[in-house]
């Protein structure tokens, strides 16, 4: 069959602007997805990339309106759906992976019941559908799917449950498959297996794809064509070998730029929004004199062990042997004055409960901490406070880890006052600290919720240097901010470390941050560091296998370095 | 395209929200035709009880026996009793007591099971067993059989419905306080607070009240209208109030003993009574729903 110009594409949306009450959210966007072909759509949060999912799927909340264009799947306008065409299509020729599958496999369902259920439209026989749903189940790489046809959904890791609802979305062998951030929450080498799946089942299958992502190394490894959105307009479009090869766009341009997986050379100051997209980058190695193991280490830790237990109760009769997890297991470690450290490991390897310890919110059951002469563990609550001067840590959550009612004025000078040091204006005091940060004074007035997660992670920061501590430890600073804000933070935190010589204790999982910013890398794997080395020797000859994978599985979306499409 | 406004600093960003959440509150509690409702309701009778004693025609405990079980008359709006005092009064000062029962005992319930609660979700494992073994305790016994116990005990009187509502009600309030504070110190800000080196007292006043509270008077304010049917109950029993002081439980335990003879008495005890239910009861839900963001999507 030659070009079938009677065949219309898989899913056609064309001039669609869609809104919520007066908020805009999608503006003239047209797309096509041929058959057989995976469209990436890239945006950063509120592009109205998920908008544009849940539209194609018709499931918007009810305030949503669509002001103009229409949405076409296989010829038909979707909008003329009604719930029994919804019912035929969704489920059967159009499937949904979502984000978090934890959240959207049904909770009561066993995996068997969730397989087979789903094939209610299909005439076959009981044994027939529990064949079919082992088969496909032993497809997408579930290890021992007779097994765990009996199992619940949180009885599952992350990684299985997400291939499950991959089975589910496959097993009708849809026309097209909408899989919305189905990687966002996997470590980085379940990304990569996750992805690899997704591909083989896609041309096993035939359908085509829609993948929603924030995540640009997907997108190269993975899509053939990409759409490009940035405040529900569509900035650039074409093939991945086009857009990223030769991006047009000035949006394009700059998220390519601001990725930090782009930049081969290490460089202590990252590229941001604000920069001009076609200057030549400018990589920083920062002051000649960061070559820290000279310095005096601030804290060492040696032989650090944390274990959370539960005791059984009088469940031990009925062979109920409670639990004990060993969560950071004979861990050691010192940071000099004005380093900064990496600790890289996946989720839960122990690197939150390490920084849980070291700022004293978990006691540690063996071990010792050596911060100033002091040995940490040993220390009451009360002797702890004249420490907590010292370090200070900044959480994962951006908005959450600052109080919901208190004003950023408040929240910023909040330690000065816990621990009374003498200050004739706060609010003066505010506005200098918010200044170091980069906010202005109409910020010092805001309640977190009325902020960004860039903005709020500033005045985390701000609060954090209020005492002006000798070491922060930085759980996931960039963790849920978009690749442009995470420059601007990471620079930011440079650029203070650079002023005051704090030294920075990073927790993150992603790489290819930690490759421009941090001085040494400590790789923890189920609570303990497999090695600890300068940032240019861990990634340039890796010692462990694990150091290896890990290194490895961060996607690249550099497109020469990924595979070739065609 | 315009990508300058993606700058570092983002003063007037589109998620900026009003950040007066009050206002916005209750503007939506007038757009609600129930909330609507249930605000005149209460407002009307506020303003009737506490102005009880200019409002009322006659004195409620002024007995005149040559006007017993009068019909309503310009002179008597809702008619006499069986001593001949004025019920339309009586009415007026039945809201009074009730009003006064139920704030008094709610805000102290509220109060103490706020201060139980707080104690035990933030106080050592054996501190918390106790304090909810305790209110389970209390609330196992049911408000009628207690007041009955204790009633002739003590003499029924005022503060005993007050002492009896509070007591009652308190493991309520504890146990959803007590609730609440778990959810709030298991947040990343409350581990902030604790970091920064934050004590008890300021985590507990600056950052866990604060963050409860607002829910718990919404909860408070839909408790009122059991509190007063409760109030009533008690007196109707017999173990509330007790003349010459007034409440509408006792006029309906009175009326109820006529009723062949006049229904008035019951009627003019009852509606002032369904009223307040109602009025609280819609008022509390109006309120929940204005303040909650939750259910903002929902209309």
């Amino acid at each position: 069959m030659a070009f079938d110009h009677q065949k219309p594409p898989t899913l056609r949306v064309s001039n669609l602007s869609l809104n919520f009450g007066p908020v805009q959210a999608l503006s003239n966007v047209s797309m096509d997805i041929g058959h057989g072909r995976i469209m990436g759509v890239v945006g950063e949060s509120g592009s109205g990339k998920s908008t544009l999912a849940r539209a194609t799927l018709g499931l918007l909340p009810g305030i949503a309106e669509i002001s103009a264009g229409r949405i076409e799947f296989e010829g038909q306008d979707v909008a003329l759906f009604d719930a029994a065409d919804w019912r035929q299509t969704r489920g059967a020729t159009m499937t949904y992976i979502s984000q978090d599958p934890l959240r959207a496999l049904a909770p009561t369902l066993t995996i068997g019941d969730l397989m087979t259920d789903i094939q209610y439209r299909s005439a076959e026989t009981k044994q027939e559908k529990r064949a079919k749903a082992i088969a496909t189940l032993e497809r997408v790489g579930l290890p021992n799917p007779e097994q765990r046809m009996k199992m619940y959904p949180h009885e599952m890791s992350g990684g299985q449950r997400q291939r499950i609802s991959i089975a589910m979305a496959v097993m009708q062998k849809p026309a097209l498959l909408i899989a919305d951030e189905a990687t966002t929450a996997l470590d980085a080498t379940l990304e990569l297996e996750i992805i690899g799946l997704l591909k083989e089942l896609q041309s096993e299958i035939g359908c085509s794809m829609m993948f929603v992502t924030h995540h640009l190394g997907v997108v190269a490894s993975l899509c053939d064509d990409v759409t490009v959105l940035h405040n529900g307009v569509i900035q650039e479009q074409g093939t991945v070998r086009d857009v990223f090869g030769s991006p047009q766009a000035r949006y394009t341009k700059t998220l390519l730029r601001c990725d930090p997986a782009m930049i081969q050379q290490k460089t202590r100051r990252l590229p941001t929004t604000s920069d001009d997209p076609d200057a030549p980058l400018v990589i920083d190695t920062g002051p000649g004199d960061r070559i820290k193991s000279q310095k005096p280490p601030l804290i060492d830790i040696k032989n650090l062990d944390v274990t959370f237990r539960q005791k059984p109760f009088l469940g031990g009769l009925l062979g109920d042997t409670g639990y004990e997890i060993n969560a950071v297991k004979n861990a050691s470690l010192s940071i000099s004055e004005g380093e900064t450290i990496a600790v890289v490991g996946e989720s839960g390897s122990g690197k939150t409960t390490l920084a849980r310890t070291i700022v004293g919110l978990q006691k540690a059951d063996a071990g010792s901490i050596h911060f100033g002469g002091q040995d940490l563990t040993q220390l009451t609550h009360a002797q702890y406070r004249t420490i907590r001067k010292d370090i200070a840590i900044m959480f994962q959550d951006p908005v959450g880890a600052l109080s919901p009612r208190m004003r950023v004025s408040e929240i910023v000078t909040e330690p000065l006052v816990i621990h009374g040091v003498a200050c004739e204006d706060y609010e003066a005091e505010a506005r200098r600290l918010l200044a170091l940060v980069g906010l202005d004074e109409s910020f010092m007035h805001r309640y977190p919720h009325a902020m960004s997660g860039g903005q709020a992670r500033r005045v985390s920061l701000a609060r954090a240097i209020a005492l002006q501590p000798r070491m922060i430890v930085a759980d996931e600073p960039t963790a849920g901010l978009d690749v442009s804000i995470q420059g601007e933070i990471l620079n930011l935190i440079a650029e203070i470390q650079d002023g005051t010589g704090v030294a920075i204790l990073l927790i993150t999982h992603n790489l290819n941050v930690v490759r421009h910013i941090s001085d040494r890398v400590a790789i923890m794997y189920m609570g303990d560091f497999l090695e600890i080395g300068t940032t240019e020797s861990i990634f340039a000859n890796p010692k462990h296998d694990y150091t290896r994978k890990l290194i490895s599985a961060h996607v690249h979306p550099d497109f020469s370095v990924t595979q070739a499409h065609g | 395209m315009t990508l300058e406004n993606t700058s570092s600093v983002r003063p007037d960003s589109p998620i900026v929200r009003s950040p007066n959440n009050l206002s916005v509150g209750f503007g939506r509690l007038l757009s609600d035709p129930m909330g609507v409702f249930g605000l005149i309701l209460v407002s009307t009778l506020v303003f009737m009880s506490v102005f009880a004693g200019i409002i009322a025609p006659y004195d409620p405990a002024a007995i005149d026996v040559l006007q017993r079980f009068e019909t309503p008359s310009w002179d008597h709006l809702l008619g006499t009793d069986e001593l001949g005092r004025d019920v339309f009064s009586r009415a007026l000062y039945g809201g009074q007591t009730a009003l006064k029962v139920a704030f008094m005992a709610t805000f102290a319930a509220l109060a103490i099971g706020t201060f139980l609660g707080i104690t035990a979700a933030y106080g050592p494992k054996w501190l918390d067993n106790i304090i909810v073994i305790m209110l389970d305790t209390i609330r196992a016994y049911p408000v009628i059989i207690l007041a009955l116990a204790v009633g002739p005990i003590f003499g029924a009187s005022l503060t005993l419905v007050i002492g009896i509502l509070v007591f009652t009600s308190v493991p309520y309030y504890g146990r959803i306080v007590r609730t609440a504070a778990l959810s709030v110190l298991q947040t990343e800000y409350i581990d902030a607070e604790h970091a920064m080196g934050a004590g008890t007292f300021r985590v507990t006043f600056k950052h866990v009240l604060p963050n409860i509270i607002g829910p718990m008077l919404i909860m408070a304010s839909m408790d009122i209208p059991v509190v007063i049917a409760a109030e009533a109950g008690l007196s109707f029993l017999g173990v509330g109030i007790k003349p010459p002081d007034t409440s509408w439980g006792l006029m309906l335990d009175q009326g109820y003993r006529f009723i062949n003879r006049t229904p008035w008495l019951v009627i003019a005890a009852g509606i002032p009574l369904v009223i307040a239910t109602l009025g609280f009861t819609f008022l509390g839900e109006a309120l929940r729903d204005a303040f909650d963001p939750k259910s903002q999507r929902a209309r």
